[in-house]
Order: structure tokens, then C-alpha cells, then sequence
């Protein structure tokens, strides 16, 4: 391997390197030692011809294997993503370490492509774009530079220089050409996977399909772009569609999972809801007062779903094609769906009417004992001490709402929110509560779920989405995998239902995050426009590919003056490499003592050099120039070479 | 003249890795960035192909020179290239058939040595093409063209130890003196007939030191030839493989020492043999025949007689063959 390779490879480490800290997922202190490793590799190569030496690097590399190894065994899954992360730099930083007679470079390159694939899944978005475009930069001169050295293991740095510059257009036709391509391409966000849809294939078979929020196995929920369904408002405004889409009630909790709402515990079936009816016109219908009614319509992309999500005030569900489809009105107030073998593949569409009337119904006792019920275990006690606190600030202590309303708060303001995986992720709901580890919407909702039924209001955990992403050009709002949410219904001592959502808004609405600088403005603004990138959608592109096409038909002047330009761009470089075959004719001739005459050919010209006194050099020199200028003025694509 | 592209060890290798990344893509989740990572190990194999065939593509040769040269010893070419300038190609000559490589160009316009062809053995070979290999610019792929030429590469003897005693040759007498014996010629005159360059054979008598430092290259006094002005020879080529060699180094020196002389050597052997005199035609003529000839069986025919001719080899007329 050429000498002038090995800062290029550096880098890549240095970038790599960069790649596992944007994650997280490993503690800096590991990072550091792999860091002056990679830095200090131009002088420990030098070391590696000794013997002792080799020893001590592949023993200690072999130690550090196992140690990971080890740690990897025996703390569990928690820190499995840490330790896999942790190894695959430590290759690369043993790679570079040895790269040279022994190891050839391809297998640095590669590893770094992995690591980039591997830290794709968990690192940032943003962060590991800009990282990736970097990134590239140096692969294609890294890539370039090792295969031009290949031969020449004693290329001076001049040539190295020139080389590495030559590479750079190379590079940024790569990175163009890759985001060109990653733009148009059409997104499949609906595609699961063969190998997803076989585990959730089994996983039915083996769990029934239930449904249930487990708060102790969180490992990371799916976090996708996919767009799950549009919710489009008649009116063409944001504002008419409710943010909360309901499809889950959970209502007992065990200590350690939220199991769904069952009718058998309550002692009637709809004990809890306005009861849903079907109409005769097939629509469903339940009880709710027809006052200020707002009309959505939903286009249900996601074809694995068996819920129909509806706001908490949904009066009126009417779906659009029911050939093949069940329709089962739960006990919680939604609507469930069964599939026939003749249901239509693909989406489902159907119509929201909601009404913003309060949702009411006379709690029985049976119904309210169920809903303010705690398990004998698994409640943090910090939850009793947290809800005599919020009870004793209250001015009136027995007001149910007051406290609903004052315990959402305080959660919202006193506790962090993170995702599932990240770094510091609470491990279990006590560690939340006591505000040690941030947690997600779900250690949101059971908090604020127990503080209140440990409080004595009777309340239920409901999952489903937060429709918050608007989209002008659709005029709908977008609902995305990501956008699965939970969050809390109080039932208040009047009977109605009142929908509480603790988790900050701040940290769940990308949007609405905070701006306060000029930079979180930059970063705000790359955000959306990366969001844009990752939420291109087939209708986004339709719609690109129309504009395309009625470009040239409404801006006729600009794509002419466009291709005027390509024309005089083409034509310039061919009349500069013509001039420049004169002027390299000309400058022969001078060197040679000679001078053109007026009619006289470049062949004509050589002929009295040849009879002249010009060294056989300069001679020489002549007829190349001759040459090629009778190829550049005469010669035709394609005519072979006289 | 058609570009041929195939993958290198590198590129193979990537081609795994890319397909192992689009079966993993397949069987999970959509994912954003997963698909970035797969566009763009894409787009640089795609380019790269591209770009491998197209710095080859256009390019023409314009002039191959490989001048006769000694067996044993490296030897410049002169080759230019026309067309599209192509960056970082490897120099290959097809000689009968076998690959010579004969350098690199890297072409980022640096100073680029001339092409040197290897050590060779005597031999009066073809040159059919020139071959050009790149794996330029990401070295996925390596692009071959073969620029189809005719020429003939005159590898003649090595000349042996001249009379003036410095060494030129490759081999060494060992118990004859077919190599060290000079061939009776002409004396040299005295007389200075002008000035010329060195020449190889020339001796170093004749320097002249003073215009050499003047010119800048080594130039030697011209004389007037005196004596005897035809030399003839018979060459025996009934004799083992290494004594044979030995006499065509003997020649070859000979033939060395013809230039500015004015005298003219005349070679008998089996089949022919050449006349050589004072000018470059019959010089080349006389190196392409020392070059393509070969020893014989000792039950071979023998060389013609000429009354007053030496022989070569001396001391053996065959019979001691292998």
C-alpha cells in the first residue's frame, strides 16, 4: 500500500469513528482509546515489522474481543447494540493499525461502509446524513487514490496531490448522482419485509394477535416513515382535524403491561361508551349530539391494520367499500375490523363525522372500580407520595379535573421525554417516575394513569396516533408510523370522558420544537427539509414528475436560453481545444526556428523543417504538433488515424 | 478496437457486499437511510463502470518504436498515444503471444518515463499489439484494450568484449577465445576525416573530449580507413548452443565496430547470410539476421567454403553439439 493512501484511511476511521458516537449507544471513554489508536497509526504501523510488537497489538486486540464479548453475555440486550458497535470500530482501528504489507486496504473500506450501514439504524437522521455525505467525500478519493497506487507503491506526493484533486469531481458526481437518484426513486414505505412479515407471521400464531403495552420489553418500537394513513378535512384545514385517533383502550394494568379493555370485567358491554349502531344506510353510528360537526375523511394506507382509528367525539364512521370487511364495535368506543378472504387489497377509505358535543356516560360502580383498579404490585410507591403532593397543592382537593388536569402537567413539565433505545432510556418505570431516565409517551400515560387512579379517578390508557403533520400540498394530514402515541381518558365524576396527553408536546411534534437561536433555526430548517426527503412519497413524486413536464411548457424562454447556454458552453471547449492545437503548433514551429507562412500547411511546414538545421528533438516536437493539429482541425468522430 | 471490462478482486468482493445489502434491505422494513446506503454503493459501482470504459474508449496509438537492443539488457520504446488521454494505465506489449509489461502512465500530468521493455532473450519476435489496462478510477473494474500493431522486435547478441578491452558483452569466453579474438580488419588511418557522435563499437580512442563537452553528447574523430576494406567470414552454425551464442556476440561486436569505418563484413553460414557495410540499412539487416538465427545439428550441412575466409566458431566445426 502507497504511504500517500494512509491519511485518506485515517480519516475514514476518524469518520467511522464519528458514526458510532453520533448514535449514542457508546460511552465516549471507549471512544477515546480507539481515537489516539487511529491518530497514532502512522507511527505504530512503523512498529508493526517488529516481532514483540505484533504480539502485544494481536494480544491486546484479542483481550479487548473478549472483554466485549463478555460484557456483551452477560448484561443482557440492553447493551448488546453498544458492544456490537464497539467491536466494529475496534476492527476498523485494527485494520488501519495493520493495513500495508500484510493487509490490504479493501477491507478497511468495507468495514466502513458497514459501520456507516450499521449506525444508519439508530444514529439521528440529520446527523448521520451530513456524516454520510463526508463521508463519501473521502471513500471515492480513498477509492481513487488506491487504485491508481496500485501498481506504483512509490507515488511522490505531488502525483498523490494531483491524483486526490483530480478525484474530487468524481466524488461530488457521486454524491450528486446519489441524492439525485435517492430523491426520484418512488418510496415503498408499505413494504415490510419478507423476513418481518414471517416473524409477525409466527408471532400471531403464537400470541392470538393480542394486543397489550408492555413496559418492561421495550426494545425500541418501529420507528417508520411509513405513511399510515391521510386525514383528509373537506374544509382544507388543519385545524377541523382532531389531533388524537383512538384505536386501542387499555384498562387494566398488571403491574407491568397495559392489557386491552375487556367487556366481561365491566358487566355490560358498552358500560363504558356510547354504544355504536349501524344505520341504514351502513354507516355507523352511535349517541352523540349533533353539534358542531366536523367531517374527516381517512384513507387507511397501512392493509395490516385491524382498528379503525377515530377521534374520542367520532359519531358517524361510513366506510367506503365494506365488501369483505367486518366491522365490530368495541367496548371502548372504537370500531375493530375483521378481514374476509374477499376484502379489497391495499387502502381502505372511510368518513369521520365528529362531533363536539362531550362524550358522556353514567359510570356504573362496577365500571368505575375497574377503571381506578392497581395491581397489588408493581406501582411505584413515589406514584402515592406524587399524588398526595399534587392533591395537598390543589386549592380544592376533591376536584377530580383539577387534579387530571395538574397531574398532566407536572408530568409534562417535570419529566423528559426519549425514545425507546437512545441513550439513558429509563429501564423501567420507577426510574421514570423518580425523573433519573427520560421515557416515552407510554411511561407518560401509565404515570399519569396511576397518579390519577391511585387518586381515585377512574381512568384508561388509549392507544393510537397524534396527527400533527400537515401537508399543504395534499391538504391532508399525514400519519406516519412513527406518530403512534398513547396517551390518557379521565373519567370525571359527570360521566364524561376527557382526553389527557402528558408527553410534552414539544418532543413529540418535530414542528414545534424550540428555535431560540439562529442555529436551531439552521438545524430546525435542515430537519424539515431531511423530513421532507425521508417522507417523499409516491404522490410527492407524481407530482414532481407533472411539474417537470409543464416546466418547459410554462417557462419556454428560460429552457431556451438553457439550451442556447449547453450549446455555447460546447461550442467554446471545442473552439479552445482548437485554438489550443495552433497555438501548441505555433509554439513548435517557434521553438523549432521556424514560422508559419501565409497558406502554408502544418505539413508544408514540416517539410522545410526536415531540410532545416532543428535539432531532431524540436523536430520531433513539430511533427507531434503537426499531427495533432491535423487531427483536431480534420478528423471526424469515428475516422481512423491516418 | 473494443474496451473489455471486467471486475477486479475489489470489485467482486463489493458486488457481494452490495447484493448482501439489498437482500437485508428486502427483508426488513423500509428504511430511509438504508436505502441511501445502497443508492450510493450503486451509483459509484455504476459510474465507475463507467468511467473505467470510458477512460479507454477513443484511445488510439499514434506511433510505437521499439528499436532493436542487445539480449540481456532493458531497452526504451517510444510510444505515443492518441485520442482521449487516459489516466493510470498500465503498458503491456503483446510479443508472440506473451504479455511484456513495459511500465505505467499515470497520466495527472506529471513528467511520465518512457516505457521500458524488459530483458530479453535473442530473438527475432512480432509485436501485435499494444495492450493497455486501467482500474481507473475507483479500481472496481479493469478496463483492457489491445491496440493492434505490426512491428518486429529485433533482440540481437549481445556484443562481446572489444578488442579495446572494456566489456559489453553478456557472456564471457571460457575455454576458447571465439569471443575475445578480434577479426583481422582494416588498420585505422591516421588521418581525421571529420567528427561524428559516438556510436556504439566506437572506440574510446577516439574521443574527442573537447567537442564532447561542447555538444553535450560524446562525439568521436571520424579517420580515414586504411587497408583492407571487405572482411569475410563463414559462421559454422553446427556447434553447441553456447559456443554459437558466443560467435554471434563476436560478430555482433564486429558489426559494431563496421559503423564509420567504411569497411563492409560479409558473413557466410548455412541457408545465407548477410552483408553488412557502413550505413544503417545494412546494419539492421545484419541484427535482424543475428537475431533470428539458430544453431544446427552437427549432421547438418556444412557452411560454404570461401578460400581466405575465417571461420567462427574456431576451434570447432560441430560434432560437439548439446
Amino acid at each position: 500500500m502507497a504511504e500517500c493512501l494512509l491519511p485518506l484511511l485515517l480519516l475514514l476511521t476518524g469518520l467511522d469513528l464519528a458514526f458510532v458516537h453520533a448514535t449514542g449507544a457508546v460511552d465516549l471513554r471507549l471512544l477515546l482509546p480507539m481515537l489516539v489508536l487511529t491518530a497514532a497509526a502512522p507511527w505504530l504501523r512503523h512498529l508493526q515489522r517488529h516481532f514483540t510488537y505484533r504480539l502485544l497489538w494481536n494480544g491486546g486486540v484479542l483481550i479487548a474481543f473478549a472483554l466485549i464479548v463478555q460484557h456483551a453475555t452477560t448484561t443482557g440486550l440492553v447493551h448488546m447494540l453498544e458492544d456490537g458497535l464497539a467491536l466494529a470500530v475496534l476492527c476498523q482501528v485494527h485494520l488501519l493499525n495493520n493495513v500495508g504489507a500484510r493487509q490490504r486496504p479493501d477491507l478497511v473500506f468495507f468495514n466502513s461502509l458497514l459501520v456507516a450501514f450499521v449506525t444508519s439504524l439508530f444514529a439521528p437522521d440529520l446527523t448521520w446524513s451530513l456524516l454520510f455525505v463526508l463521508h463519501a467525500l473521502v471513500l471515492v478519493p480513498s477509492l481513487e487514490l488506491h487504485a491508481v497506487t496500485r501498481g506504483q507503491s512509490c507515488l511522490t506526493r505531488a502525483a498523490a496531490r494531483a491524483v486526490v484533486r483530480g478525484s474530487l469531481p468524481h466524488a461530488v458526481a457521486v454524491v450528486l448522482a446519489t441524492a439525485i437518484v435517492f430523491v426520484v426513486w418512488p418510496r415503498d414505505f408499505q413494504r415490510r419485509g419478507w423476513f418481518n412479515e414471517l416473524l409477525e407471521a409466527t408471532q400471531q400464531f403464537a400470541s392470538g394477535a393480542a394486543e397489550r403495552i408492555d413496559l418492561e420489553h421495550e426494545n425500541g418500537a418501529p420507528l417508520s416513515d411509513a405513511v399510515v394513513a391521510q386525514l383528509v378535512p373537506p374544509s382544507g384545514r388543519a385545524e377541523d382535524v382532531p389531533s388524537h385517533w383512538r384505536s386501542t383502550a387499555f384498562s387494566t394494568f398488571d403491574g407491568a403491561a397495559w392489557l386491552p379493555q375487556d367487556a366481561s370485567e365491566l358487566g355490560s358491554r358498552f358500560a363504558t361508551d356510547p354504544a355504536w349502531e349501524r344505520d341504514r344506510s351502513g354507516a355507523w353510528v352511535r349517541s352523540l349530539a349533533e353539534t358542531g360537526l366536523r367531517r374527516v375523511r381517512v384513507r387507511l394506507l397501512d392493509g395490516s391494520q385491524r382498528r379503525l382509528p377515530s377521534p374520542l367525539q367520532a359519531r358517524r364512521v361510513d366506510l367506503q367499500q365494506a365488501a369483505g370487511l367486518l366491522v365490530d364495535p368495541r367496548s371502548y368506543g372504537g370500531l375493530g375490523l375483521l378481514r374476509l378472504a374477499d376484502a379489497p387489497a391495499g387502502a381502505l377509505e372511510y368518513t369521520v363525522e365528529c362531533s363536539a358535543a362531550r362524550v358522556v356516560v353514567a359510570p356504573g360502580a362496577r365500571a368505575r372500580q375497574h377503571m381506578t383498579a392497581l395491581p397489588s404490585s408493581g406501582v411505584p410507591p413515589f406514584v402515592h407520595d406524587l399524588a398526595a403532593q399534587l392533591r395537598r397543592d390543589l386549592p380544592a382537593p376533591d376536584d377530580q379535573l383539577s387534579l387530571a388536569l395538574a397531574a398532566r402537567d407536572w408530568l409534562s413539565e417535570h419529566r423528559r421525554y426519549a425514545l425507546p433505545g437512545t441513550p439513558g432510556f429509563a429501564q423501567n418505570l420507577g426510574e421514570f417516575l423518580i425523573g433519573t431516565a427520560p421515557g416515552h409517551c407510554e411511561y407518560f400515560a401509565t404515570a399519569l394513569a396511576l397518579l390519577l387512579r391511585s387518586s381515585g379517578v377512574p381512568c384508561r390508557l388509549v392507544g393510537g396516533y397524534l396527527a400533527h403533520e400537515w401537508s399543504a400540498a395534499d391538504r391532508a394530514m399525514l400519519v406516519r408510523g412513527r406518530d403512534a402515541h398513547a396517551w390518557v381518558e379521565a373519567w370525571l365524576p359527570d360521566g364524561e370522558w376527557l382526553t389527557l396527553d402528558a408527553t410534552p408536546p414539544a418532543d413529540v411534534l418535530a414542528d414545534s420544537r424550540p428555535t431560540n437561536s439562529w442555529w436551531g433555526g439552521v438545524v430546525a430548517d435542515l430537519e424539515l427539509m431531511w423530513a421532507t426527503v425521508t417522507g417523499f412519497d409516491a404522490g410527492q413524486r407524481a407530482r414532481w414528475l407533472a411539474a417537470l413536464v409543464r416546466f418547459p411548457q410554462e417557462h419556454a424562454l428560460a429552457v431556451a436560453s438553457l439550451l442556447v447556454a449547453a450549446w455555447a458552453v460546447v461550442y467554446l471547449r471545442r473552439r479552445r481545444r482548437t485554438l489550443f492545437v495552433v497555438q501548441q503548433l505555433h509554439r513548435a514551429a517557434r521553438n523549432a526556428g521556424m514560422q508559419l507562412r501565409d497558406g502554408e500547411t502544418p505539413r508544408e511546414l514540416l517539410g522545410r523543417a526536415v531540410l532545416s538545421a532543428a535539432t531532431p528533438a524540436r523536430l520531433a516536437a513539430l511533427r507531434a504538433a503537426a499531427l495533432a493539429h491535423e487531427r483536431a482541425r480534420y478528423m471526424k468522430p469515428g475516422d481512423r488515424e491516418p | 478496437m473494443r474496451v473489455r471490462l471486467r471486475p477486479t478482486q475489489l470489485g467482486a468482493k463489493g458486488l457481494l457486499l452490495l447484493l448482501a445489502l439489498i437482500a437485508a434491505f428486502l427483508a426488513t422494513n423500509y428504511n430511509n437511510l438504508f436505502f441511501l446506503l445502497i443508492v450510493f454503493c450503486t451509483t459509484v459501482g455504476g459510474l465507475g463502470l463507467c468511467w473505467t470504459w470510458g477512460n479507454l474508449r477513443g484511445v488510439t496509438l499514434l506511433r510505437l518504436d521499439a528499436p532493436p537492443g542487445p539480449a540481456g539488457e532493458a531497452r526504451a520504446l517510444g510510444l505515443e498515444l492518441g485520442g482521449r488521454r487516459p489516466r493510470a494505465v498500465s503498458v503491456a506489449l503483446l510479443v508472440d503471444g506473451e504479455v511484456v509489461e513495459v511500465g505505467d502512465r499515470l497520466g495527472f500530468g506529471s513528467a511520465e518515463p518512457a516505457p521500458l521493455l524488459p530483458p530479453r532473450p535473442r530473438a527475432l519476435a512480432q509485436i501485435t499489439a499494444v495492450r493497455l489496462t486501467s482500474r481507473f478510477p475507483f479500481g472496481l473494474f479493469r478496463a483492457r484494450l489491445d491496440l493492434p500493431v505490426a512491428a518486429e522486435l529485433v533482440t540481437h547478441p549481445a556484443p562481446a568484449a572489444n578488442h579495446h578491452g572494456h566489456r559489453r558483452a553478456a557472456h564471457t569466453a571460457t575455454d576458447d577465445d571465439d569471443g575475445d579474438q578480434p577479426l583481422p580488419q582494416g588498420r585505422r588511418g591516421s588521418a581525421v576525416a571529420g567528427l561524428r557522435p559516438f556510436r556504439s563499437g566506437d572506440s574510446f580512442g577516439d574521443m574527442h573530449w573537447k567537442a564532447t563537452a561542447r555538444r553535450g553528447v560524446p562525439i568521436v574523430r571520424e579517420r580515414e580507413p586504411e587497408g583492407d576494406l571487405r572482411c569475410d567470414l563463414v559462421l559454422d552454425r553446427r556447434c553447441p548452443e553456447q559456443r554459437f551464442e558466443r560467435a554471434l556476440s563476436r560478430l555482433m561486436r564486429d558489426l559494431a565496430a563496421l559503423r564509420g569505418s567504411g569497411r563492409s563484413l560479409v558473413v557466410h553460414s548455412q541457408g545465407g547470410g548477410f552483408v553488412a557495410r557502413d550505413d544503417r540499412k545494412s546494419e539492421l539487416a545484419a541484427q535482424r539476421w543475428l537475431a533470428a538465427t539458430t544453431s544446427l545439428p552437427a549432421a547438418a550441412a556444412p557452411p560454404p567454403h570461401v578460400s581466405g575466409a575465417e571461420r567462427l566458431p574456431r576451434s570447432g566445426h560441430g560434432g560437439r553439439h548439446g
